[in-house]
């Protein structure tokens, strides 16, 4: 019972179903604002309505199969993504008490699986058959091998600094202390997060005005609904992941709890907001020079400030 | 039901026997950051280009051959549709070239409402051009601020003609309308706040390291290439050539205005960009001193809006409606139209994205015998040719941005 409630309502399918409509609105209406413009607002108290009758409306749209591909495998790839995009919310500890998925190693699960879901992508990019999806797979996959390295290599700090790969344990173990100690791996984390979420500035694989929509292009209808699903989930994922690992999760100011824990999520989806609205778009090159030339050797010298700052501060390794 | 093996298949679904390792993108015409209709037939080697060509002709309507079956000024209001981004600068050039067939004289505040309307629709197209060059590269927060403002302009030139994109608010021989009372106060309101939202879209770009980066030593165009491929307008100023005509051969009573004509020697992106914000400066200063110029006019009573020649030019309304030979004049100028002597004219005038020249060959009938466009941006897409290779994909819409073509006047 308890097992199917957590696979139904929280933190499973419904959960993430309304996390997809809130974020999206959400998004649109911090958008807005920063864009001194109104955004949605005609449905529904402040336009909440909007992306519920979005998402239903696509869900509902034919789903148009090109010409040339396998149509099995491509309209198997949408239900792929999302369910890998689905797995990490088991892992991760919403309140003290619901883990669906408790795991001693459950860092290790969170990354991996935040770390194939481009994989995914890129397939479809691969199988559309449309060579603006063709250069958006090829694009994903270089922009996943240069931001992965620095990812992994910031979501490791944590685990040596609590020597656990258990998210519970780290988050027991958070404090104000070791907020600071991961404050550098944070924020590289974070640039990582915007590269493999492909946010802007790395919303390279989809530049719109460069190949249409990279690999989404022949997407359309339910896939589509799915496609979106999976990367709004995934934005959960990884969001989530981020205040588990660095922000303390749960933990709150008075009380411990999931509110909390949702609280540090929006921040971080605010802050990806306003890095979307102040910068352009960077190229691949300058991608990958930002990444290999800054990023990874930034991520190394993290990795040696975690271990310096745990024998000063953690008595040792 | 639709057979869909039947359709012919789009030329980039033909596969080619091919033995080397370029991949043929298709870029456009329909397209994001196409610009309208521009279909680019880019060779990839990866992501670089290796070949470009343009390919134009997706929007052609026939204007100039439109034109030789229409009195002169039926095709005013076709003239709109050429750019349709900064309407009056073709309305323009048009009433310049038929008036110096004529030989007309236009009255003093006339002339000062046109540079009026000159410059606002300068001002709005490089808002435009700033708009969607930000959303090409990205930048989409700039892209809504800078429409916010063509708005405003949008909103005073509807004050004046009526209409907000296809204007035709300039007529052969000067100007139909005297500008409304708070013309001027609107204008005034828009330029005073001006510097201020142009320190946003600075603040947000200028020293913005992404920006930079997209931006320095990407398309950069030399000078003799710049003038080998007839480049002209900010396109021809940012690589280093001084050449505005505005400057070289003043038309209207732009030798009575003080402006500067920007320059740079770099002819990258970042340099059009600096030159087309300093150029919306320059138009703000000339848009100050015709509102004094107006208000001078408005103290020697000249209220004339249209030149005095009854051959060619209609009477003022209260004539046609008060006496008899106007109105006879009238009737035969609309139903017949005027006829210019015979000979041939062309007119360059400096519109906001380059030389915009009208050669008009008349053979003495009501209709022109050729007309002939000569449109900046057509010339500015021939540079892709030469200018994209070796850049990559990201860069091309960049670079497509910086030139800045509008693809009404291009296929006309």
């Amino acid at each position: 019972m308890q097992t199917l409630f957590n696979i139904v309502v929280f933190p499973g399918i419904l959960y993430i179903l309304a996390w997809t409509v809130l974020l999206f609105w959400f998004f649109r209406k911090f958008m807005a604002a920063l864009h001194k413009r109104v955004g949605p607002s005609f449905n529904g108290p402040m336009g909440t309505y909007q992306t519920l009758f979005d998402l239903s409306k696509l869900l509902t749209k034919e789903s148009i199969t090109p010409k040339g591909v396998n149509p099995y495998l491509f309209s198997l790839m949408p239900l792929l993504a999302l369910s890998i995009a689905i797995l990490p919310t088991a892992l991760i500890p919403w309140t003290p008490d619901i883990t669906v998925a408790k795991s001693s190693y459950g860092l290790l699960g969170l990354v991996v699986l935040i770390g194939i879901e481009p994989f995914i992508l890129f397939l479809t990019g691969f199988g559309s058959n449309n060579k603006y999806s063709f250069l958006g797979g090829i694009r994903i996959l270089t922009q996943m091998i240069s931001m992965e390295t620095s990812f992994f290599l910031a979501a490791l700090s944590p685990a040596i600094l609590f020597s656990t790969l258990n998210l519970n344990s780290i988050i027991q173990q958070s404090s104000w202390l070791s907020f600071a100690i991961l404050l550098p791996g944070f924020v590289l984390y974070f640039i990582a997060l915007l590269g493999l979420l492909e946010q802007p500035p790395f919303n390279i694989p989809d530049a719109e005005q460069e190949i249409v929509y990279g690999f989404y292009t022949e997407y359309s209808g339910t896939n589509y609904f799915l496609l979106k699903v999976s990367e709004f989930s995934e934005f959960m994922a990884v969001f989530a992941g981020a205040v588990t690992l660095f922000l303390g999760g749960y933990k709150g100011l008075f009380f411990d709890g999931f509110s909390f824990l949702f609280a540090k999520m929006l921040i971080v989806a605010m802050i990806m907001m306003a890095i979307r609205a102040s910068t352009p778009r960077i190229t691949m090159k300058q991608m990958l020079m930002f990444s290999w030339k800054y990023l990874v050797p930034l991520s190394l010298v993290n990795i040696a400030w975690i271990m310096i700052a745990k024998i000063l501060f953690f008595g040792g390794m | 039901m639709q057979h869909t093996n039947r359709l012919r298949p789009f030329f980039e679904n033909i596969t080619f026997d091919r033995d080397d390792n370029e991949l043929v993108l298709n870029f456009g015409p329909q397209h994001p950051s196409a610009h309208g209709q521009l279909r680019l037939m880019l060779h990839l080697q990866q992501e670089q280009i290796v070949k470009a060509h343009p390919d134009i002709g997706y929007l052609h309507r026939g204007m100039e051959k439109m034109a030789e079956n229409m009195i002169y000024n039926e095709f005013m209001p076709t003239t709109d549709r050429m750019d349709y981004i900064a309407s009056s600068a073709n309305n323009y050039g048009f009433a310049l070239a038929v008036e110096k067939l004529i030989g007309l004289e236009v009255p003093r505040r006339a002339k000062v409402i046109r540079m009026m309307l000159l410059e606002i629709n300068r001002l709005m197209s490089h808002l435009f051009w700033l708009a969607t060059t930000a959303l090409d590269i990205g930048a989409m927060t700039v892209f809504l601020y800078a429409f916010r403002e063509r708005e405003y302009l949008m909103d005073i030139i509807e004050d004046y003609c009526g209409a907000r994109l296809t204007h035709a608010a300039i007529r052969i021989g000067g100007v139909p309308l005297d500008i409304q009372d708070d013309f001027l106060y609107d204008l005034k309101v828009f330029l005073n706040k001006l510097p201020e939202n142009m320190k946003d879209y600075e603040d947000l770009l200028d020293t913005n390291r992404i920006w930079q980066m997209r931006m320095e030593n990407v398309g950069t165009i030399p000078t003799d290439m710049a003038l080998s491929w007839g480049c002209s307008g900010p396109m021809l100023r940012a690589s280093g050539v001084e050449w505005d005509i505005r400057k070289e051969e003043p038309y209207e009573l732009y030798d009575e205005v003080e402006f500067n004509v920007p320059v740079s020697d770099k002819g990258d992106n970042y340099a059009r960009y600096k030159i087309y914000m300093a150029e919306m400066r320059e138009s703000a200063k000339i848009l100050y001193q015709c509102i004094d110029m107006y208000t001078q006019t408005e103290k020697n009573n000249q209220t004339e809006l249209m030149a005095h020649a009854p051959q060619y030019i209609s009477a003022p309304k209260l004539n046609i409606m008060t006496q008899n030979y106007s109105l006879m004049q009238h009737f035969v100028l609309v139903t017949q139209g005027m006829r210019p002597p015979v000979g041939e004219v062309y007119v360059p005038t400096e519109s906001p994205k380059g030389e915009l020249g009208y050669f008009i060959n008349s053979q003495g009938g009501p209709y022109p015998y050729r007309l002939k466009l000569r449109a900046p941006s057509f010339w500015h897409t021939g540079v892709l040719t030469d200018l994209l290779p070796g850049h990559y994909i990201p860069d091309v819409v960049s670079i497509i941005g910086t030139t800045n073509i509008v693809f009404g006047e291009i296929d006309r």
